[in-house]
């Protein structure tokens, strides 16, 4: 065998650079609102907005239309992996990106609007998502756990207030011990299999041949870290202080972007661990995961019904549609690949016109106490009944794309029960759609207020039409569009990937 | 040459004190000085088995986690300081204004 030189491999890492493109545009946008920052020496301005905006668009243009297909999948000797499911996360990322940013930019009277460390800190959560989502290397996941933390962490004080200090303080302190544990175990795991990359051969059968408890702890370490940053059940404590200070758009990004990035790594995963590989551990793998998914929608759902905030209402039913989004992630080895994506770019459309629309009503109302905004349904009728059909669409009902969402996700859900007749999946599944049940209650709690219930005092704050409106319509509109042409959304999603 | 199953020992003492440390202290700080114990008994482990295995990937690891671990304590620290600006203590259980 000929000897790999320094020289071979230099060359081997600038010849796939190219491929990496997408990820560079990131990187140069980033580095370029920094130096606008130094040019305007710190002082606050609306041109880094522009600036983020302009180069996440060259971004996506690039990876939509001029994207090359690498000769083979696996890039940068096994650290990061090419393929459909990282496609699809950069496009998703780039996505929710470009709608904070234009919401950012829209955001009237906020003072992060104008900072350029807001913007360096957005692009930063980005690039740690698009690489969590490609990456097939241990070392390459915990690199970008921590780009998308460490941004995260900041970026959640960016109000510069007392409360906001403090969540963020509690983010980093969970966080730090979630990556300190996820890190003990990961040597324990390189100790046993000699190596780091869990695609390779060896990698499942020698933690397949550990005993049973040191699977268990290990899987459990490992687990922990990643259901950290999803938000699920055990690690979510985190999560409702954080969106509660952070800036909103920044909230909408939070609870879409990191989520949809983790699970494609548990698809990736799952989608090496097969029963052939790893018989012991396969079982394990189809239990530890259902479970947590059941906790997840459990605790999500049941505390949604106690809220009477709508931020905090909107927080635990991001939590319970992370349960939603992991419970596709889990079926889609067996299944298709579809129900993650639809259920992946429905979430991203149908929470960011949720946010918006909640913000809308709390600068109107000057409150986001549910019961304080009855009434309201007629002095703003058309937030309100855009505001209707978003809820409709969270809850998965039909005419929304919401409901094709969900009706896909269970479908596959049932194809893996019929496959493996696994009783955690069915339980996973049945949760889901008891689920589905007890969200009516929460989500329809605030149209109903809206509508049906009579307020004489208003205290009416109007403001003429700002552009985040239109955002919002044409979110609304895609929910919509969605759901009668569903055959479309899968189309474009398929000829993109 | 010392064995692999001493630096573990070593390293799971480390975990361990890491662990008690931000399990018991209230001082954030402290706290912080807990996790850096936890990352670098991880460290100690991926050296070992990367002289145990004779490959590379662990050692490098390590590097990365040495620098991941000093950003951290870095955005830690600031974070720590903008607490005690508004709080004027860094005891955890003190610091408590976001619950209604």
């Amino acid at each position: 065998m000929r000897e790999v030189t320094i020289t071979d491999r230099l060359s081997s890492i600038s010849e796939q650079l190219p491929y990496l493109l997408p990820e560079g545009l990131v990187a140069i946008t980033l580095l370029a609102v920094v130096l606008a920052n130094v040019i305007l020496k710190g002082k606050d301005h609306r041109v880094y907005g522009w600036i983020t905006l302009v180069g996440l668009l060259i971004a996506i243009g690039y990876l939509c239309f001029f994207s090359l297909t690498p000769p083979s999948s696996t890039l940068f000797f096994g650290l990061i992996q090419w393929d459909q499911h990282s496609q699809y996360v950069k496009v998703i990322a780039l996505l929710g990106t470009i709608l904070t940013t234009l919401w950012s930019l829209s955001a009237s009277n906020e003072k992060f609007r104008s900072k350029g460390e807001y913007y360096v800190l957005v692009l930063g959560l980005l690039l740690g998502a698009m690489f969590l989502g490609a990456s097939s290397h241990l070392l390459m996941v915990y690199l970008a756990l921590e780009t998308l933390s460490l941004s995260g962490y900041l970026a959640t004080h960016l109000k510069e207030d007392k409360r906001s200090a403090e969540s963020s303080m509690k983010y980093l302190l969970f966080g730090a011990v979630s990556s300190g544990v996820l890190l003990y175990s990961l040597s324990w795991v390189y100790g046993v299999t000699g190596t780091l990359n869990p695609l390779s051969p060896t990698f499942w059968s020698q933690l397949n041949g550990l005993p049973l408890l040191a699977q268990i702890v290990l899987g459990l370490g490992v687990t922990f870290a990643i259901a950290f940053k999803i938000s699920a059940a055990p690690a979510h404590l985190w999560a409702p202080d954080v969106y509660e200070t952070a800036p909103l758009p920044l909230v909408a990004f939070f609870s879409v972007v990191p989520k949809i990035a983790a699970a494609t790594l548990l698809l990736r995963l799952g989608l090496v661990v097969s029963p052939e590989t790893a018989p012991g551990l396969n079982s394990y793998w189809g239990t530890l995961w259902p479970a947590i998914i059941v906790a997840t929608l459990l605790v999500g759902n049941l505390a949604a019904l106690l809220q009477g905030k709508a931020m905090r209402l909107m927080t635990y039913s991001s939590i319970a549609h992370s349960g939603f989004l992991l419970l596709a992630a889990l079926a889609a080895p067996w299944a298709s690949v579809d129900a993650f994506r639809i259920y992946g770019l429905v979430y991203l459309i149908m929470n960011f016109a949720a946010f918006g629309l909640i913000q809308q009503l709390h600068q109107h109302t000057g409150t986001d106490r549910i019961s304080q905004w009855k009434g309201w349904g007629q002095q703003l009728p058309y937030p309100a009944i855009l505001l209707l059909v978003v809820m409709i669409a969270l809850v998965g009902l039909p005419p929304t794309a919401g409901f094709i969402a969900k009706l896909i996700t269970l479908s596959a859900v049932f194809d893996v029960y019929s496959h493996t007749e696994s009783v955690w999946m069915a339980w996973a599944g049945g949760i889901g759609l008891f689920s589905t049940v007890v969200a009516l209650f929460y989500y329809l709690k605030i149209p109903y207020f809206l509508f049906f219930k009579k307020n004489e005092i208003f205290a009416t704050n109007h403001s003429r039409i700002s552009y985040r409106e239109v955002l919002v319509s044409v979110l609304t509109l895609l929910l919509l569009i969605g759901f009668f042409r569903s055959d479309l959304m899968l189309e474009a999603l398929n000829r993109l990937f | 040459m010392v064995p692999t199953s001493h630096v573990l020992f070593l390293g799971a003492a480390l975990f361990c004190l890491g662990l008690a440390i931000i399990l018991t202290k209230k001082n954030t700080i402290v706290v912080l000085m807990g996790v850096e114990l936890m990352l670098n008994a991880a460290n100690l482990n991926f050296i070992a088995f990367a002289r145990m295995h004779e490959s590379l990937e662990g050692q490098i690891m390590s590097l990365f986690v040495i620098v991941l671990a000093a950003a951290e304590a870095a955005v830690g620290l600031a974070l720590v300081l903008r607490v005690y600006q508004y709080f004027k203590t860094a005891d955890i259980d003190r610091i408590n204004s976001v619950r209604e």
